[in-house]
């Protein structure tokens, strides 16, 4: 709406200008402000991996293995590298099968992800049937981020830093993890 | 006249903006469908419940419990009584709408060692969830594993023999088949109707593909013509069936996803060739005749 307002009051004060002069000022973007990836975490780095993907199950396992799988989020979108994030990926998890395809459709079209880096905040867990299934919790923050062309033009940008819970069943199965489902929930914008 | 012309442009590139800008964002993480995670836990938990509740351990040699309780934590208030003893700090489950049903309450697990050691602290390990996450689904393979009896095809007419390039009517019975079963312990009923019947005549022509199950002369709406003569002819029927399911416990009826398949076969029939004469006499009376026989 501003620039609605300001663009309509620039042009009625010049009521001399042609219609291309006009026409020119009105297709020329906004400029948006580039966001600042956070400096804390390179996405293109893969997150290092937690010893509890080689051990027992418990817990505290679970928590680092959802928390590594949260992680590689970002780290996927930036690198179009899906090995460990379908690797944990339960054939029934709904939400990884949708980042693998949304990767995937991203990569195919040239683009990736630049910046968006998570940071956790707060983890919690719990053992719902004890050496199988455990819940997750992880609360983060995501950085804003850009989807960028092959020519490093922006596409799209999402310049908010965002902030939300993400639920995970995580579960041991034949001597490995799995991440069963995840489900995100944004907070309330303010 | 310009500006205004302006001013429509102006608004378009604006609107295109805002269009933009609300487009969905697939690297948002919450930007897409998601499964229900904790939905899926809180069945697990349910389960566990269900087999420690069953398992009636004396409570003095108890190595873990489990309740199900709101709060845990005496910063939040009152305690349950059900759930005395030190918490694990809460991590915040939300309470979620559950439409017209009454959300269940957390389950709060602690564990010890040895029975003679202290309990220690609980802990929620799954949040609040709507009655309906804690029943068990029906799958389409649990569905497809119900005895249902294949159905009976019927044909008009029925004596053995049909004529050609005569309808040959075929139709079977829609009745609904009910089953009682058991899901992981929990007593299902469950209903499979038929809705779809793919006839196949076995001629060499297509396959008939209805909603209808047929119906006899003179209303019949499912009919074949066979163009050449044949012996020991079948029909074949494929039913489609679809389920619905209802657990014990709950008064709602949920659509099974996915159907059964049945298969039924007509008694071996000829097809044969008629061909009209005129003749002086009934042939009955007078079957040696010119014409008959």
């Amino acid at each position: 709406m501003t620039a609605l307002v300001l663009l309509a009051s620039c042009t009625g004060g010049t009521p001399e200008a042609t219609e291309s002069s006009t026409a020119t000022v009105v297709v020329t973007p906004t400029p948006i402000p580039t966001p600042t990836p956070s400096a804390s975490a390179d996405v293109t780095v893969k997150p290092s991996r937690p010893a509890a993907l080689d051990e027992p199950p418990s817990v505290d396992g679970a928590v680092e293995v959802g928390t590594y799988f949260q992680l590689l989020f970002p780290y996927v979108f930036a690198t179009g590298d899906l090995s460990d994030w379908n690797t944990l990926s339960h054939p029934d998890c709904l939400y990884c099968a949708g980042v693998t395809s949304d990767v995937q459709t991203m990569f195919q079209s040239g683009n990736h992800t630049v910046g968006g880096a998570f940071d956790v905040t707060k983890t919690s867990g719990g053992e719902v049937d004890p050496g199988a299934w455990y819940t997750v919790t992880v609360h983060l923050v995501q950085s804003p981020s850009e989807t960028v062309n092959s020519q490093g033009g922006v596409v799209e940008s999402f310049p908010e830093t965002k902030s939300g819970v993400v639920d995970l069943a995580v579960i041991w199965s034949d001597g490995a993890w799995r991440i069963r489902e995840a489900t995100p929930t944004a907070d309330a914008q303010s | 006249m310009n500006h205004q012309r302006t001013l429509a442009i102006l608004v378009l590139a604006v609107t295109l903006l805002i269009a933009g800008s609300t487009a969905q964002a697939a690297d948002n993480f919450d930007g897409r469908a998601k499964g229900d995670a904790v939905g899926i836990s809180a069945f697990v938990g349910e389960q566990a419940l269900r087999s420690y509740a069953h398992a009636n351990v004396p409570p003095t040699e108890e190595l873990f419990q489990l309740r199900r309780a709101a709060l845990c934590n005496v910063t939040s208030g009152a305690l349950e009584a059900e759930i005395g003893g030190t918490c694990a700090p809460p991590d915040g489950s939300v309470t979620p709408n559950c439409g017209d049903d009454n959300p269940v309450q957390p389950l709060w697990r602690r564990d010890r060692q040895r029975p003679a050691d202290p309990w220690g602290p609980w802990r929620m390990i799954t949040g609040w969830a709507c009655p309906d996450d804690l029943l068990p689904t029906l799958t389409a393979e649990d569905f497809r594993l119900l005895p249902i009896a294949p159905q009976v095809v019927q044909m008009q007419p029925d004596r053995g023999w049909v004529l050609v390039n005569k309808e040959t009517i075929v139709l079977t019975d829609a009745a609904e088949q009910t089953f009682r079963t058991d899901l992981l312990g929990y007593g299902v009923d469950v209903i499979a109707t038929p809705t779809h019947f793919t006839w196949d005549f076995e001629d060499g022509s297509r396959q008939l593909s209805t909603t209808s199950p047929g119906h006899p002369y003179p209303a019949f709406d499912v009919s074949h013509v066979y163009t050449d003569p044949g012996a020991a002819q079948t029909i074949t029927l494929t039913t489609t069936w679809s389920g619905r399911y209802r657990v014990d416990g709950d008064d709602e009826w949920r659509d099974v996803v996915g159907t059964a398949e049945t298969t039924s076969t007509s008694g071996a029939f000829e097809v044969v060739e008629r061909r009209s004469h005129l003749v002086a006499r009934d042939c009955v009376e007078d079957p040696d005749q010119v014409g008959c026989g």
